[in-house]
């Protein structure tokens, strides 16, 4: 991990054993840029989501690849930024879920993706060309 | 890093789960249940009073594990679940399929009268 006054970085192979790692990361960075303890945790569960579904989809379980995570603050937002070098993906080719659903009809998939939409202000996926794929998401500190 | 201990309680089979219920902790978790469900047992309660934090994937494994247990003409309960993993629940709308307890002994009675209907206690 690297910290500067300006942003905190972090860098892991793609490996579920990391999640708790990128966990502890993200919550500690948001805490000390000003997010309060309830938002650190709300950040820390889109992370989380967000670095399992590079493991287990872009990169394929069992496939090496590197996670690079990087907090800093925007403005009046606190910004996670995760690269990755896997398989880009469309997001808004999975649908979201149907929460009304009785529990034999629920489908199984979609619920990361839209944990990460819910629980931050804004989420944004972008493919770099010859780079992999970035996703930007960002929470407004509470006043 | 989770850990995951059997138990029996007035009939039922009780997973007790501590730690974190991540992506990493979904096979281990999806094992135990299907261990349970695969030795014939329908009736299983999911212990969370050790758990922080229940991603995505460990809530799927647990919609399976309630599925098979219905087939069977059981059911899968919750108790004892914290402030942050119920608001997890209701971000999901899994508050509204599964039976959340505030304790062991009120889910295994409501396993033998299923009658008694919505619960909603917290864990004290």
């Amino acid at each position: 991990m690297s910290d500067s006054s300006e942003h905190l970085e972090l860098t892991v192979k793609s490996d579920l054993a990391n999640l708790e790692q990128v966990a502890d990361f993200v919550t500690g960075a948001a805490l000390l840029l000003g997010l309060d303890e309830e938002q650190a945790f709300q950040v820390q569960m889109a992370t989380d989501e967000a670095c399992a579904n590079i493991i287990e989809h872009a990169y394929g379980c069992g496939v090496e690849g590197e996670i690079h995570i990087r907090c800093q603050l925007e403005g009046d937002c606190f910004a996670v930024t995760i690269r990755d070098r896997g398989a880009s993906f469309d997001p808004d080719s999975i649908p979201e879920p149907d929460l009304t659903c009785p529990l034999e009809d629920r489908p199984i998939g979609g619920l990361g993706l839209y944990f990460m939409r819910k629980l931050m202000d804004c989420v944004h996926f972008r493919c770099l060309p010859g780079e992999g794929n970035e996703l930007r998401m960002y929470k407004r500190r509470s006043r | 890093m989770i850990e995951l201990a059997t138990a029996e309680l007035g009939g039922v089979a009780v997973i007790e789960a501590v730690g974190r219920l991540d992506a990493l902790a979904s096979s281990q978790l999806d094992d135990t249940l299907k261990r349970i469900t695969d030795a014939g047992r329908s009736e299983v309660l999911v212990d969370l009073a050790g758990v922080a934090y229940i991603s995505s994937s460990c809530l799927r494994v647990l919609l399976l594990g309630a599925r098979r247990t219905r087939q069977a003409g059981g059911d899968l309960k919750l108790c004892c679940l914290s402030e942050r993993v119920r608001q997890v629940f209701e971000l999901a709308g899994f508050d509204l399929v599964f039976e959340l307890w505030g304790s062991q002994a009120e889910a295994v009675a409501a396993f033998a009268s299923p009658s008694t209907g919505g619960p909603t206690a917290e864990c004290a």
